[in-house]
């Protein structure tokens, strides 16, 4: 029996974590940007609110959607297993 | 049949688990900020004192580099109520904050701070024109901060405390002169939030000097109630005619969170009618709060005084929100209002400071002052 976990899983894992990755990496560059996504001259740096809409699109993700996908793989995990194979004779 | 019910129950986790975990994430700081846990103010205050130091050392540099103008104006003046607020509410930090509010304060009068309302009024300058019938009211803003540094700082420049005099004798003229209690921001545009920043001018001037402005600001606030509230949602005018009362804009909740903000350190009962407006203009999804911009009937687009307007709700009617949600003890909503603040603000901390993100530096100086506001408002 393996114990690695299912290939599916571990694709999950990873796809999740990059992401996880990349929203904090963004929230790291915003963090040390003085101007935010709006300088104070009052027009739009374009890459910066580009980085920003996408922090905030991931940061909606991490906050909303992922705590929620967790709660439902985890129960699926837990209870949708396939039944035991009968016990040898 | 296992299998459906397996997945109907994980879908049931998932939604409870998405109404709870973001809302809860997002107000972890919510209780910290309105009770006025020192720690998180102190970083946040940090963060200012920071930004101010960073701008001391960038205005020694050519001009290009500088941050002026109407932004740099609010920016400075928000930092000086914010610190100032702090150090009315915590006496033992008057020693390190109250020279930055009067360096903040007397940075936001500074002319390049206010060349944008020189260039409106053709060339004219605010404090060059006096004894003129022209409002300035823009320039409130800045004497607001610095009646706060001179309340604070016994040490505050005497020549421009002898400006900041003549400027609120200025108002005060104008205002009494008004039929409206409007005066002019620009050319044939009056803003009421101004105008109430104006007001809180005069009277924290009273405070800081022991002049009696009573007239005046009771003046005013009978003019907000009659003329500048909109009687069907108790929101403020966002634009009028300084004379003749003709709206040039809709009731909005940007300006009215403002004004009740600035009204607070005039009149507290005209700030709690406007709260109390405001507040009904909240909107509500999974424990997150927002207010929305245009009153019942109205409707448009973000603006510089909005900020982003999204599903109705604007960023600056919710942030100024907070201000008088936290004056007057109203828990739950400043809660949730705080949660839309943290999700979208994007608080970070490093080190001993704390930054929002997205807002940068006028944003961290407009939340230090929402999240601290209640010191400041009248007696």
């Amino acid at each position: 029996m393996s114990l690695r976990p299912p290939r599916r899983l571990r694709r999950r894992a990873i796809s999740v974590a990059v992401t996880l990755a990349i929203y904090l990496a963004l929230r790291l560059l915003l963090g040390r940007s003085e101007a935010g996504l709006i300088t104070p001259s009052g027009s739009i740096d374009v890459g910066l609110a580009g980085a920003g809409a996408v922090m905030l699109a991931l940061r909606l993700w991490a906050l909303f959607v992922l705590p929620a996908l967790l709660a439902y793989w985890t129960v699926v995990a837990l209870l949708d297993r396939p039944p035991p194979p009968p016990p040898p004779r | 049949m296992r299998h459906w019910l397996i997945r109907l129950v994980a879908v049931a986790l998932a939604i409870a688990v998405l109404r709870v975990a973001p809302s809860w994430w997002c107000g972890r700081e919510a209780g910290a900020w309105l009770d006025g846990e020192a720690a998180t103010q102190r970083a946040l205050a940090e963060e200012l004192v920071r930004f101010e130091a960073e701008d001391d050392r960038v205005r020694a540099r050519p001009k290009a580099d500088r941050f002026e103008g109407e932004w740099a104006l609010v920016t400075h003046q928000m930092t000086a109520l914010g610190l100032a607020q702090l150090c009315l509410q915590h006496p033992e930090w008057r020693a390190r904050y109250v020279p930055v509010v009067t360096k903040a304060a007397v940075k936001s009068f500074a002319p390049e701070m206010r060349d944008f309302g020189t260039r409106a009024w053709h060339g004219e300058d605010a404090l060059a024109s006096l004894d003129g019938p022209h409002g300035h009211a823009y320039l409130a803003y800045a004497a607001l901060a610095l009646g706060m540094a001179r309340l604070l700082d016994p040490a505050f420049p005497p020549s421009v405390a002898a400006r900041h005099d003549a400027l609120i004798a200025a108002y005060e003229r104008r205002l009494l002169a008004s039929p409206t209690g409007l005066i002019e921001t620009y050319p044939h545009e009056a803003y009421p939030t101004d105008v109430a920043a104006v007001a809180a001018a005069i009277a924290v001037h009273g405070r800081a000097t022991g002049r009696d402005h009573r007239a005046v600001l009771a003046r005013w606030a009978e003019r907000v109630r009659t003329i500048q509230i909109d009687r069907k949602s108790g929101l403020v005018v966002q634009r009028m005619g300084a004379l003749d009362k003709k709206w040039h804009d809709a009731p909005r909740g940007s300006g009215t969170g403002l004004a009740a903000y600035f009204a607070g350190f005039a009149d507290r009962a005209v700030a709690d009618q406007l709260a109390e407006a405001l507040f009904a203009h909240e909107r509500t999804l999974g424990g997150f709060g927002a207010i929305r911009e245009y009153a019942a009937g109205w409707s448009g687009a973000g603006d510089v005084d909005s900020g982003p307007v999204l599903l109705g709700v604007s960023v600056a009617a919710t942030g100024f929100a907070l201000a008088p949600a936290r004056a007057l003890g109203r828990r739950d909503l400043f809660t949730r209002l705080y949660r839309t603040t943290a999700l979208f603000g994007v608080p970070i901390a490093r080190g001993d400071r704390t930054r929002f993100a997205t807002g940068g530096a006028i944003g961290n100086a407009l939340l230090l002052a929402m999240l601290t506001s209640g010191p400041e408002r009248a007696p």
